[in-house]
């Protein structure tokens, strides 16, 4: 009961988060800098996480952080809530971004890629900049994904982090096609259900 | 649908033959179905932020497969970082999509006032610009910010043919110049730029209005306001790239930036610092596509170990740019020399 309790409360802090979100984007729209900026305090830690683990490089996890800020402020007009959540937008944004620069490095190769080799230190999860509602999804989605066969999770971060479509990792694995597909159809249905509430509080 | 509901049952699927991972209790869990496979796989191979699907399932995927990089562990950017997107945003209150170009009414237009406009023009927008260190902070933007700052250009145009034309002339070649490189240098700064561009269009039409009145105008003129304009456009244009030409060690401090229309198929090559070939070899320019490099021709160093190069088109599908350093006598279709400059990493503008 107590539980219940406590996820009714989430639910509720979700939806007024997602209110705030859209909120913030319209105000963007609008030139409200400052908007921005708390939007970029919400979201940067996870765009940026997503962004280095699709280019396993912080100086350009960086850049693409900064690019995908700059087209929410460009586009922050063409944002639709019937369409998606803006953690989402924001995510596929940053995605689509990172991965047309991995593109790009991957058909050229590194070749002088150590010419410019920057190490910078990323500063990992400072205390106190995440919310506890982000933490608990957190927590949630790594015990799906868990839960998962590992197979059937490699095919969705192929897919997600890689960019690359189900021929593509086919190709690229050696794994039949249909087999490719039916591992993420697999693994996307278990995410559906294990994830329910997160995506209640997401639509 | 239900995951119990195994009527439609994509054949694949309940061919354990095929797919030796879907056991019974694989099914029993959770059932695939032709629906599932025509809904899911679409978000999965297509996720286009400017796409998004409109059906209510396709939107729940879509909201699932982005939940993905909710597991990972957060990182928090620097702050600098922070400091950066919000001053590249400081100057920029109108979203791209309505910006308003300045209004000239040619009735107010005086010689006082293009004066003026011609005086501002020679410190463009650097007065706008973040602190020096701000600046540094990404490796792309450093090095378009180091590499284009060239006023030599233009100004060599103009020079040489300024005895034959009106202070107008000089006023117009000399604005257009300092625009390329007040816009080139501010190559990372994209919101700044669209300032910038704005200024410069109101300034050039000031210009072109007294060429005008003071009917000067030759072909020679008209020809390379137009070559300029041509090239301000490409610069300041939404839709170019910079790439900046990384070199190698052997290059010593040489670097370079190419910037490219992709509409148009566009690009113009600035290299600075790069010495002399030595005899018998020349630098070449490779343009690198998925077919492999394309001899984008061979590059002369001019005065002051400058190169500038440029051309109305390029082939189709390039990914990046090379410079190496070849030998004349054994020169084929492929790069065989020393690679001297790479430029593989799109900076968009």
């Amino acid at each position: 009961m107590i539980q219940d309790d406590a996820r009714t409360d989430d639910r509720a802090e979700a939806a007024e988060q997602r209110a705030e979100d859209i909120a913030l984007i319209r105000r963007i729209a609008d030139g409200d800098q400052h908007a921005l900026a708390l939007l970029y305090d919400r979201f940067s830690t996870m765009l940026l996480a997503l962004a280095r683990r699709v280019l396993h490089d912080d100086s350009e996890a960086e850049e693409i952080l900064q690019e995908a800020f700059l087209q929410v402020w460009r586009q922050a007009g063409r944002y639709d809530d019937r369409r998606s959540s803006v953690a989402t937008w924001l995510v596929l944004i940053t995605r689509s971004r990172a991965i047309d620069r991995l593109r790009t490095r991957q058909v050229i190769g590194r070749t002088l890629d150590n010419l410019q080799q920057e190490t910078r230190t990323a500063h990992t999860s400072p205390e106190g900049i995440r919310s506890v509602l982000d933490e608990q999804r957190r927590k949630r989605l790594l015990g799906a994904l868990a839960d998962l066969p590992p197979e059937q999770r490699q095919v969705l971060e192929l897919a997600f982090y890689s960019g690359m479509t189900q021929s593509e990792i086919a190709a690229d694995t050696g794994i039949p096609l249909g087999t490719v597909k039916t591992r993420t159809l697999l693994a996307m249905k278990k995410l559906r259900k294990a994830l329910e509430s997160e995506l209640r509080e997401l639509l | 649908m239900s995951d119990a509901d195994t009527s439609k049952h994509h054949p694949d699927r309940s061919d354990s033959g095929h797919e030796s991972e879907i056991s019974g209790r694989e099914i029993s869990d959770v059932a695939v179905t032709l629906e599932d496979e025509a809904t899911i796989l679409p978000v999965v191979d297509n996720l286009d932020p400017d796409a998004l699907p409109t059906d209510e399932e396709s939107r729940i995927y879509n909201e699932l497969f982005a939940l993905l990089p909710a597991a990972l562990e957060p990182v928090a950017p620097r702050a600098e970082a922070r400091s950066l997107i919000l001053g590249a945003i400081a100057d920029d209150t109108a979203p791209v999509t309505a910006v308003d170009e300045p209004v000239m009414d040619a009735s107010t237009v005086n010689k006082a006032t293009v004066d003026k406009a011609t005086v501002h023009t020679e410190a463009p927008v650097v007065a706008s610009m973040p602190p020096r260190d701000e600046m540094a902070i990404t490796r792309a933007e450093t090095a378009v910010t180091e590499t284009t700052v060239d006023h030599s250009f233009a100004a060599r145009q103009a020079a040489k043919t300024s005895s034959a034309r009106s202070p107008w002339a000089l006023a117009m070649a000399a604005a257009l110049a300092f625009a390329i490189a007040g816009l080139a240098y501010l190559g990372g700064q994209n919101a700044e730029l669209r300032v910038a561009n704005s200024r410069l269009e109101t300034e050039l039409s000031l210009v072109q209005l007294g060429n005008e009145a003071s009917s000067v105008q030759s072909t020679g003129l008209v020809q390379e306001v137009q070559l300029l304009r041509s090239r301000l456009d490409m610069i300041a244009n939404t839709a170019r790239q910079a790439y900046p030409m990384n070199a190698a060690a052997s290059a010593g401090d040489a670097r370079g930036v190419i910037f490219v229309c992709g509409a148009h198929q566009q690009w113009y090559l600035n290299v600075q610092g790069l010495s002399p070939a030595p005899d018998g070899y020349e630098y070449h320019l490779w343009f690198v596509t998925a077919n492999g490099p394309v001899d984008g021709g061979a590059l002369g160093v001019g005065a002051q170990s400058r190169i500038e190069l440029e051309d109305m088109s390029m082939p189709i599908g390039t990914k990046g740019f090379q410079v190496t350093l070849e030998d004349v006598s054994t020169l084929r279709a492929k790069p065989a020399g020393e690679i001297v400059m790479v430029g593989d990493t799109p900076f968009s503008l």
